[in-house]
């Protein structure tokens, strides 16, 4: 039976459930092990974002980019970690933060694979299509 | 003069108030794999069936949709050139399925699948959008069909008549004039309050120039807008093009008017659904046709119906054309489209190279809807000519016996001879109603027997402008009325019969004529 990627995450997961650290780390030498056998090393990548998913998961952790022009002060941040702890029903965040310069002003948030974009950029395209109308 | 500059202020702002914008919340993904016109997605879990998806690339957005929803992933058909799209780029799902611009706007425009422009005139600006899968009216809102077309075409208006709200299949090889039957069709609905709708799948853009030129030539491009998937489109654009052109004639069917569309041709199609769906790793059928197929067809042939009075009146008929190969009829994707049709007109390649053109072969084509759609005065005449040809069609293996026949039979052979004669019709020469009622009457009460075979064209084209010069009360009743009363009867025999003592070829004694072939 060929076993996929996400059922090697799944498998690695439960497996590494309440182990402390050596444990751990003899756990995944095995499963790095299994996998060579296996011969499905190369997809090491694949099993390794599922993996990262399937923590995500199980620990309520929702990993959140946010894009704006320029760096976000205090309060900005706040309000859009509050405003996506509501929308996600109190999961906790994990915020990465990108400063993208074409978007001219307002921020781009993509977290799961939702995005809310309120960039200054797609707001002034609105509106320009809007006119056109 | 309302565009003053304080007008012009006056409503910048009150548009700019006017916008609100708010930043929605929309489904996103990645690209994972591109190529070939697919592309497969990850992310957008809350994908619908045949939504529409941006791909946001480097140059601009390009629009398609998605057709294979799986766990992990999405496939989509990309709508465009699909060039520019790299591994890695977002794509952003709109919430809304595939819809095209609907509206008046588009009559008279040549247009691609999408709605966008591509006969170098202005863009085109439309209020409305239609989606472009629709479910077909159901069984309680129709009525049954019982208008004419009007083909112009002699041979189909009287032995395989087409009503409004009719499926009619026309069949045949290539290059035996299946287009041209569609287009001839279209240049006839002028004055008979039709709009029509020409879908080109997959043909070459020469033959569309072409036939968009020759329409405007005969002024139909005032009622009919083009909808073209090129030859050098992706196969998507030609797999939504019929729903495209089919949303489009929906928009005039809910309000309330008769529709004309033709699909040139689903066999291109349904060959491009293939492509598509065996890039998309769908499991390949009979002829590696997706099982699907038939699905693929009757959705878009059911659309075209006839409505009744409590919603609209309006109706959109079909014509359906299909190209086979080697005059195969019982290949799958013709058999298909057989029994969803109402009919089909079938062209036989023996009867175009044997010079009868149109090359309408009368006892394999079918039309289910029938005499129901001729007006009285057509009924009355065209009802004993396709008896008449089909008799003819029985004899004719005996014609090269000679006179080793009976006189009956003989008779029989002569008339059918001019009746395949008077079927005989040139490319963009449609004829009017009234003028067929007029040649059919003199070919089934025997007004023809006397006349030589080669010179029936040049009598019926007399004869027709005779009875339009000296007795335009007949021709008044017969296309306003449409019937052939008595009365009209007469006048009509006695025009016919003087128009007769003026030409010279007329032969002395029909018994005693030597056997023409």
């Amino acid at each position: 039976m060929k076993a996929k990627p996400k059922q090697y995450a799944r498998g690695l997961f439960e497996a590494l459930d309440g182990a402390n650290e050596k444990q751990a780390k003899a756990i995944i030498e095995r499963f790095v092990r299994l996998l060579t056998s296996n011969n499905h090393s190369s997809q090491f990548d694949r099993i390794l974002s599922f993996f990262v998913r399937t923590w995500n998961e199980k620990n309520m952790i929702v990993p959140v980019e946010i894009s704006s022009a320029w760096k976000l002060g205090k309060n900005a941040r706040e309000g859009i970690n509050e405003h996506i702890k509501k929308i996600n029903g109190g999961r906790s965040t994990e915020v990465s933060e990108t400063i993208d310069e074409s978007l001219l002003g307002g921020v781009v948030v993509k977290y799961d694979d939702k995005i809310i974009d309120a960039s200054l950029k797609t707001r002034i395209n609105e509106f320009k299509n809007h006119i056109a109308k | 003069m309302s565009t003053t500059k304080d007008f012009i202020v006056e409503q910048l702002k009150a548009q700019i108030s006017d916008f609100k914008s708010e930043a929605k919340e929309n489904n996103f993904g990645r690209v994972i794999d591109v190529g070939d016109g697919i592309a497969k997605i990850s992310g957008l879990s809350g994908a619908m069936m045949s939504e529409m998806l941006e791909f946001k690339t480097s140059s601009g957005s390009v629009f398609g949709v998605a057709l294979n929803l799986e766990e992990d992933s999405v496939g989509a058909i990309i709508l465009g050139e699909f060039g520019a799209i790299k591994e890695g780029d977002e794509v952003i799902a709109l919430n809304r399925i595939l819809e095209v611009p609907v509206g008046d706007e588009l009559v008279g425009r040549v247009v691609n699948p999408l709605g966008k422009a591509i006969d170098g005139k202005d863009e085109i600006k439309t209020g409305k959008a239609y989606p472009i899968e629709k479910v077909a009216p159901g069984v309680i809102t129709r009525e049954p069909v019982n208008q004419p077309v009007q083909t112009g075409i002699k041979a189909i208006d009287s032995m395989i008549p087409i009503g409004r709200g009719q499926r009619e299949l026309i069949i045949g090889d290539r290059q035996i004039g299946k287009t041209a039957i569609a287009v001839d069709t279209i240049i006839n609905q002028k004055g008979q309050n039709m709009k029509c709708v020409y879908v080109a799948i997959g043909q070459k853009e020469s033959k569309i120039a072409g036939i968009v030129a020759k329409l405007r030539e005969a002024g139909a491009m005032e009622y009919t807008t083009v909808v073209l998937a090129g030859a050098s489109d992706p196969a998507s654009l030609s797999y939504i093009a019929p729903y495209a052109g089919c949303a489009m004639a929906e928009y005039f069917l809910d309000k309330g008017e008769d529709v004309l569309i033709v699909y040139d041709d689903l066999s291109k199609h349904a060959v491009a659904y293939r492509e598509i769906s065996l890039l998309l790793r769908r499991p390949p059928g009979r002829e590696a046709y997706p099982g699907d197929v038939f699905y693929l067809h009757s959705r878009l042939l059911e659309r075209s119906c006839r409505l009744n009075k409590n919603f609209g009146g309006g109706s959109i008929t079909a014509l359906p054309i299909i190209e086979t190969q080697a005059g195969d009829v019982s290949a799958y994707i013709p058999t298909n489209v057989i029994s969803i049709t109402d009919g089909q007109i079938y062209l036989e390649p023996d009867l175009f190279y044997q010079g009868n053109r149109p090359a309408v072969n009368a006892g394999l084509s079918v039309s289910r809807v029938g005499s129901a759609a001729q007006t009285k005065a057509m009924k009355k005449v065209a009802g004993k000519m396709r008896l008449e040809a089909a008799q003819y069609r029985e004899l004719a293996a005996f014609a090269q016996f000679g006179s080793d026949l009976d006189k009956e039979t003989q008779a029989k052979l002569r008339r059918g001879e001019r009746i395949m004669e008077i079927f005989k019709q040139g490319q963009y020469e449609p004829v009017k109603m009234a003028d067929q009622v007029i040649v059919f009457y003199c070919a089934i009460n025997g007004l023809l027997d006397n006349i030589p075979v080669d010179k029936i064209t040049p009598f019926e084209k007399g004869v027709i402008e005779y009875v339009n010069d000296r007795a335009p009360s007949v021709v008044e009743t017969l296309s306003k009325n449409g019937i052939l009363d008595e009365a009209t009867e007469k006048n009509l025999l006695k025009a016919i019969n003087d128009y007769k003592d003026t030409v010279d070829y007329l032969l002395e004694d029909r018994s005693e004529m030597p056997e023409e072939n």
